[in-house]
């Protein structure tokens, strides 16, 4: 039942069918807090959500939002008010059953913020945690630890102690205890944010890679967006205890369905305005830019109401002379930031600042009036 | 799952589907609360029952007979004055030596940190005997001393140094003890206090002495409080000082008066006990009050922050002559009192010149070879063991229960464990054994009893000590065992226990310590069958030869400093992982 004790891999068909069944499902889970001073706060207000075999769902979201309480709840470390959750089609938690599985029952494994490694174990006693609750014999064991240390690259340090490793080592090690039992889901509770931006890197594709080796189902919480579209198969976003939205991560940046989604997910230029009119081609917001023309309505937006154009910097332009079509606007041209990879323009119209991506075209000079410019297909338009 | 073949179905043969209620561990947590809540409540409770209630009748006569005593004024007065005058004191002393040492470039590494501890080392019973052979009028080592330097200069007299035998001398011995308290308060204030506060105060254009009075006293004023109230809420309650210092001096304190009343009178009168304790708890709880006011304003206002930075201040040609007053210090109030002792043992009396001619170890020979006082010996050693291992274990128990609780359990159980701090140990003592000495357990004089008696007076502190350690092992790394599948107690063994061991190494000499030293206790509860060592200290002065006295008090400080001594390097040992940190 341990790691890697089959290392050949099975026919394509059956890989795709094990990896097809659900890890992990959550049914409309409800978590409410008591503030000090009595008042009710929702921090997992109805979610419902699915994990397959292989498959990585990250919970994005700023802090409040209940990602790392609905984790918590998978993991048993908090009790649900009410709602439904399986792991492995096994319920661990259902209200109207009065089902509540401690979390040493529930069969996962979890990689904790903080690592949670215990000071007065060496590396390979950490490890070995696991699989001693589960009542390996010493040399099974001892193969089973080594194996999980080389697999994350530890092998070396096994006797150490977690206090005189670095901090990516200990990541490694939480991770290597994480996975050393073979359990077909790994929760993350935002593991990547106590190292530094390199060690980060290294870390996001190796836990890829083995995840990929491996086949377990991951729910990983975090609030770096860009970690959660570089991890993620799905990432759901949540907003106030409820998913925003749960999509892929190019659906997500893309098509984001609400103004929360859209900001919370990449960097946007937002205009708000008063909508002229809506139609199935669109809608016109009357701003203080001029009139702004949007192919993507979200819900809701009617005529006369307010409303919010929102579109991404790469793509905006500022030219110098007026382009041909709708929205194009008289802006100052400010600043240019290269980050590397690209630039940047800064334009500003009546203090409120743009960004937008240089694209090679000429452009006007520092200081000097020009044009904003943006194709309608790339204005999303929501409620504010 | 490729390469991990573990399906649902074995999960669903392997794991029964129990309901989560509540735990054999917590219910052995709630038992173990429910159990010294209960000892506290039902001591208490029978302390307020025998003050109103006299023979199955309302009444109110033992306050009467505790208020109309004519001498009850003047105690009071007396326990206050000597109380108030050595807090004086000891925030001076412990103050200052607080600020040399986290403040200036005088600290001497380790030697300063253990520097105000130091007079732990010599349990205050010993202390005091040792004070006694130093500064009584005539006999007085340190007296006979001061009138032979006197005497180089002319000067003929037979005025003493000081009198052990008076306020003052009581006060002095008081505040030796005191010192450590209000250090211990004052020092982590100022060691966090950030320089540049200071530094911009001296920018500004105030001098040295200014910077200190308006900057520096006001920023750990809060600190300051909290150590004298500190002082003063222990000070109330002791009784090792007063029995050995003031019975001759004939100075009466209110510890010292309950003692009297239910060990010196014929018969004995209850009633005085019941009124005299009640008096010293609502003293006692009125001084904790205000000092658990003053903790929970502290922790809210912190003073700089945790990256602050302290620039030592340069003491310049003053560094010398600073340090040589630290070390001075540290003789005069631990090499002192116990060379005294060690004198008196070893030359087998006590005169104003020492006869090193009779020099021997006869004195601690025949000591050990008396069967009363070797059973002494044996049931202090064993029932501190005991006593000690158990409160730790229990506090460290029941801290981690309380910090994992719902508000509402946690708080109930924890503000339980704490009121035998609130009340003081007299009134709790006092309910012991008019509790369990008669019908149906007659525990009277056995060693039950005065397990209880310790048990109540070191929970407390210990849980003190727990809560604080428990709060470093930080919430995840008990989650992680769980999620790894261990239950509750294994997590407790394996990740929990060995993680408190290094803060809880120090309680547990504190407490054995403070049962093999203890007079509090055994001087209520102790009985002629049963003897323990402090008892038979206080016994001995009043019966025995100073030289009995004085080696007893020798061995007894030998057991504690080599406890404190062991315990440390012990500590230092099992901490060798947590040195970076303890959190995960």
């Amino acid at each position: 039942m341990s790691l890697m004790k089959s290392p050949d891999r099975p026919d394509a068909a059956a890989e795709a069918s094990e990896r097809d069944h659900a890890v992990l499902t959550v049914g409309d889970v409800h978590k409410h807090f008591r503030r000090a001073n009595g008042q009710d706060v929702p921090a997992v207000d109805g979610v419902s959500l699915e994990v397959r075999a292989g498959e990585c769902l990250v919970l994005l979201g700023p802090s409040g939002c209940g990602k790392t309480t609905l984790l918590r709840s998978i993991a048993g470390l908090e009790h649900p008010d009410s709602g439904r959750i399986e792991v492995e089609g096994r319920p661990v938690f259902c209200s109207r059953d009065r089902i509540n599985r401690s979390p040493q029952q529930r069969r996962l494994s979890m990689v904790f913020q903080s690592y949670a490694l215990w000071p007065n174990m060496s590396v390979f006693d950490n490890i070995a945690y696991p699989l001693r609750q589960r009542g390996f014999k010493r040399a099974q064991l001892k193969a089973e630890v080594r194996r999980a240390g080389e697999l994350v690259g530890l092998d070396e340090i096994l006797r150490s102690y977690p206090n005189h490793i670095s901090g990516g080592q200990q990541q490694r090690v939480a991770l290597a205890r994480a996975l050393v039992s073979g359990d077909s889901l790994v929760l993350f509770d935002e593991p990547l944010s106590n190292v530094d931006a390199k060690v980060r890197q290294e870390l996001r594709i190796e836990l890829k890679g083995l995840q990929h080796k491996l086949g377990f189902g991951a729910v990983y919480v975090t609030h770096d967006q860009e970690e959660a579209m570089e991890l993620g198969h799905r990432i759901a976003v949540l907003e106030h205890g409820k998913i925003a939205q749960m999509a892929g991560p190019e659906e997500l940046y893309s098509r984001p369905v609400s103004r929360y989604v859209a900001t919370f997910v990449g960097s946007t230029n937002e205009i708000e305005g008063t909508v002229e009119s809506v139609d199935a081609d669109g809608a016109v917001l009357s701003t203080a830019l001029g009139k702004v023309v949007g192919a993507r309505v979200g819900p809701d937006v009617t005529a006369g109401g307010k409303a919010v154009a929102i579109f991404r910097p790469e793509a905006g332009r500022v030219r110098a002379e007026r382009p041909d079509g709708p929205n194009a606007w008289e802006a100052r041209r400010r600043d240019r930031l290269f980050s590397g990879t690209h630039s940047e323009y800064v334009v500003t119209h009546e203090r409120v600042a743009y960004r937008v991506w240089s694209d090679g075209a000429p452009v006007p000079a520092e200081g000097e009036m020009g044009w904003l410019t943006v194709p309608p297909s790339d204005v999303h338009i929501f409620r504010p | 799952m490729t390469s991990l073949p573990m399906g649902g179905g074995r999960v669903r043969r392997t794991l029964r589907d129990a309901p989560r209620g509540m735990s054999p561990f917590s219910a052995f947590s709630l038992l173990l609360a429910a159990a010294v809540i209960l000892l506290t409540l039902v001591s208490l409770g029978m302390v307020v029952l025998k003050l109103f209630i006299v023979d199955g009748a309302f009444t109110i006569e033992p306050i009467r007979h505790t208020l109309t005593r004519p001498d009850l004024v003047s105690t009071i007065g007396s326990t206050l004055s000597i109380v108030i005058a050595s807090t004086v004191i000891a925030v001076a002393i412990g103050g200052g030596l607080a600020w040399l040492n986290e403040r200036t470039d005088a600290r001497m590494g380790l030697l300063s940190d253990l520097l105000p501890m130091i007079p732990f080392l010599v349990p205050p019973v010993a202390g005091s005997m040792g004070w006694m052979m130093l500064l009584a009028p005539k006999a007085g080592y340190l007296n006979n001393a001061w009138w032979w330097l006197l005497e180089r200069f002319g000067v003929h007299t037979r005025a003493p140094l000081m009198d052990i035998y008076t306020w003052h001398g009581m006060v002095f011995v008081f505040s030796i003890y005191g010192v450590a308290f209000t250090y211990m308060m004052i020092a982590p204030a100022l060691r966090t206090l950030d320089s540049s506060l200071e530094e911009q105060s001296r920018v500004s254009g105030a001098g040295g002495l200014k910077t200190m009075v308006r900057v520096t006293l006001p920023a750990v004023m809060p600190a300051v409080v909290a150590g004298a109230l500190l002082w003063i809420w222990i000070a109330l309650v002791t009784v090792d000082i007063p029995m050995v210092i003031g019975t001759p001096a004939d100075i009466p304190m209110l510890s010292t008066e309950l003692v009297s009343a239910l060990r010196q009178t014929f018969p004995v009168d209850r009633a005085l006990a019941v009124g005299l304790s009640s008096i010293i708890a609502v003293i006692v709880m009125a001084v904790w009050l205000v000092h658990h006011r003053v903790m929970h304003n502290q922790r809210n206002s912190t003073v700089g922050s945790k990256g602050s930075r302290t620039v030592p201040v340069k003491l310049g040609r003053w560094r010398g002559p600073v340090r040589i007053a630290m070390l001075g210090y540290m003789g005069l109030t631990t090499v002192l009192p116990f060379g005294a002792l060690i004198v008196v043992a070893v030359t087998g009396s006590w005169r104003p010149t020492i006869h090193w001619s009779n020099a021997s170890l006869d004195r601690f020979k025949e000591l050990l070879s008396n069967p009363a006082t070797a059973a002494g010996l044996r049931n202090s050693l064993v029932l501190a063991l005991v006593a000690a291992t158990l409160v730790v274990l229990v506090t460290c128990v029941l801290s981690l229960y309380v910090h994992r609780a719902g508000r509402v359990t946690g708080g109930v159980i924890d503000a339980g464990l704490k009121l035998p701090g609130a009340l003081g140990a007299p009134v709790l003592v006092v309910g012991i054994l008019l509790t369990f000495s008669g019908a149906p357990f007659w525990y009277a004089g056995t060693l039950t009893i005065l397990f209880l008696g310790y048990v109540l007076l070191c929970v407390p502190n210990a849980s003190i000590a727990s809560d604080a350690a428990v709060a470093g092992v930080g919430d995840e790394l008990m989650e992680a065992s769980s999620i790894a599948g261990a239950g509750e107690l294994r997590t407790f063994r394996r990740v929990v226990l060995p993680l408190l061991v290094p803060g809880m190494v120090g309680a547990w000499a504190i407490v054995f310590v403070r049962v093999m030293a203890d007079v509090t206790v055994s001087s209520l509860l102790a009985g002629v069958g049963n003897p323990v060592i402090g008892f038979q200290l206080v016994d001995a002065q009043q019966s025995g030869t100073p030289a009995d006295v004085a080696a007893l008090a020798a061995v007894l400080t030998l057991i504690s400093a080599g406890t404190l001594f062991l315990a440390v390097l012990y500590g230092r040992r099992k901490s060798r992982w947590t040195a970076g940190a303890t959190r995960g």
